[in-house]
């Protein structure tokens, strides 16, 4: 249970007034300050007393698109939770995800409205880890003007069903995969010997990678996990700096360098791959797929600060829009439901943005992978949430390689708001 | 100014109020002691957004009689103060203890 600001100010002035009351011998002040800590520890009371009774009343109702999915797909959920809130208090919903899933649209999170009433969380995730993972539970924020908590429902109506992730096996495109797994960047007949973990057998899994010795010891089927996945189709984006701002040309440096890193490894595995050049907005040059290596380096050697002719500022695209206010439809307050009708007005006929079409177009060419996006994220990163919202669209991963001199607290700040799955620093 | 620190700034003004009362009749100030934070807090007692008000006034009005009552026994304020900081860190781990068993109560097994 946490203090408002409001009640830690009234301890404050209780305490205050019993020091006064000490030092001067004052019995008022005793009084005023005995009487402010009966009112806090009244309100207490009241306070676990509500919160008792309102999450008594939580009824979960939580529905899937599907319980067996495969690894890296989208689930839709839609969870229905009734609760029954006490007059003067203000609650608010949060659906727990499971483990190794991460939200890609959609929120999980919905206020209560004051009184009984029951809200709907309609949200997409993406699984990333095989196995069984249970909900994690309904987290239900209560609070009033002089208190709040968080309390977490585990029960079975708040963590049930499970979602039973599949491995992405099957989704390996027939063909590229002729000479099976590999950690080394040298072609190989043989798949390699190092294994990075073993896991327990699911509906998909290959049979070869079966581990037979260890199935029998614990008389279920284990599966060994090697090092090294495959990655087919992956794209490589690099966000040139804009000649015309000042940058960090260490940074940059680095930056490049991970850059030709990255094109000259998969050059040498002859493994396939597309690279988009980008400088913020301004798309340069895509190459899908190039197999021609005199072109990709001769595209190395020319990795250097572009002049943007075209800027955003804190864009969001029309989707982003769509889900930031489709929220304020049932909320009874006026000035949010005039701004939802102005919006959707807006929203209906607004065309996406040039950069967004042209980053549409590029991945519509390429099969669902991952995506690596090299950037020094500075100044404004719109562009940034455009490309990871087309990704997660188009159901690919996006991975961000920024250089450690640039990656501080306002740049991992501005990344956050991006829908990227992870960050790697260079 | 948001409506809490108005609150607040309205229960400094009346507390100092009711240490001047209390300067003239210490009967006047336990009862403004009880009026005073109900009327700055008056969202707290209307029908539509009370929770079980009754209960609440009744218990604020005789846990400051009662606390008066033992303040005027004593002739000073020392012990009573120091009753009242162990009535304080009681009533914080009672009501941690009831959070805690609440938690548990709901939080299962994840």
């Amino acid at each position: 249970m946490k203090f408002s600001r409001c009640s830690r100010g009234i301890a404050a002035l209780a305490v205050v007034l019993s020091l006064f009351a000490f030092f001067f011998d004052s019995i008022p002040a005793a009084i005023a300050s005995g009487g402010l800590v009966m009112f806090l520890a009244a309100r207490a009371t009241l306070f676990l007393s509500a919160l008792s009774s309102a999450a008594g009343s939580l009824g979960i109702h939580r529905a899937l698109s599907a319980l067996l999915v495969r690894q890296g797909s989208s689930v839709t959920v839609e969870t229905r939770v009734r609760v029954t809130v006490p007059p003067g208090f203000s609650a608010g919903i949060t659906d727990l995800l499971p483990h190794g899933t991460v939200p890609s649209s959609g929120k999980n999170t919905a206020p209560v409205r004051n009184g009984g009433s029951a809200c709907r969380l309609g949200y997409t995730l993406a699984p990333l880890t095989p196995g069984e993972h249970p909900f994690m539970g309904i987290c239900l924020s209560f609070s009033d003007p002089f208190f709040s908590t968080e309390l977490v429902c585990r029960t079975t109506d708040a963590t049930a069903p499970s979602l039973v992730v599949l491995p992405s096996a099957e989704y390996e495109l027939a063909g590229r995969d002729t000479y099976g797994e590999k950690e080394t960047a040298a072609v190989t007949a043989l798949a390699s010997p190092d294994v990075r973990s073993f896991r327990e057998y699911l509906p998909g899994d290959d049979l070869k990678k079966i581990d037979w010795k260890l199935s029998a010891k614990y008389d279920t089927l284990y599966v060994r996990e090697y090092m090294g996945r495959a990655e087919h189709g992956t794209i490589l984006i690099i966000d040139l700096p804009d000649a015309t701002l000042p940058f960090s040309p260490e940074a940059f440096a680095r930056l490049k360098g991970a850059a030709v890193s990255a094109i000259a490894t998969r050059m040498s595995s002859r493994e396939e791959f597309s690279v988009l050049l980008i400088s913020g907005p301004n798309l340069i040059s895509f190459s899908p797929l190039e197999p021609d290596t005199r072109r990709l380096v001769a595209m190395m050697n020319q990795l250097a600060p572009v002049p943007r002719f075209h800027h955003l500022y804190r864009y969001r695209s029309t989707p982003s829009l769509k889900r930031r206010f489709t929220p304020l439809t049932g909320v009874p307050d006026p000035f949010s439901r005039a701004l939802c009708r102005i919006s959707s007005a807006f929203l209906s006929g607004r065309p996406p943005s040039t950069f967004e079409s042209q980053v549409a177009r590029a991945f519509h060419t390429l099969p669902p992978s991952l995506a690596h996006l090299f950037t020094l994220a500075d100044h404004d990163t719109s562009h940034i949430r455009i490309i990871s919202e087309q990704a997660a669209a188009r159901g690919m991963s996006i991975r961000l390689h920024i250089p450690r001199e640039v990656y501080d607290q306002a740049s991992r700040a501005r990344i956050s708001r991006s829908l990227a799955a992870s960050v790697e620093v260079v | 100014m948001v409506p809490s620190e108005r609150c607040f700034y309205q229960l400094c003004i009346g507390e100092l109020v009711i240490v001047l009362a209390g300067l003239v009749s210490i009967p006047a100030a336990v009862a403004l002691q009880v009026l005073v934070p109900l009327a700055v807090f008056r969202e707290l007692l209307l029908p539509h957004s009370a929770f079980h008000p009754v209960p609440f006034v009744a218990s604020l009005a005789l846990g400051t009689l009662a606390g008066t009552g033992l303040l005027l026994s004593f002739r000073h304020t020392t012990i009573p103060l120091l009753l009242l900081a162990m009535f304080a860190t009681l009533a914080l781990f009672s009501l941690i203890l009831a959070e805690t068993r609440l938690q548990r109560r709901y939080g299962g097994t994840p």
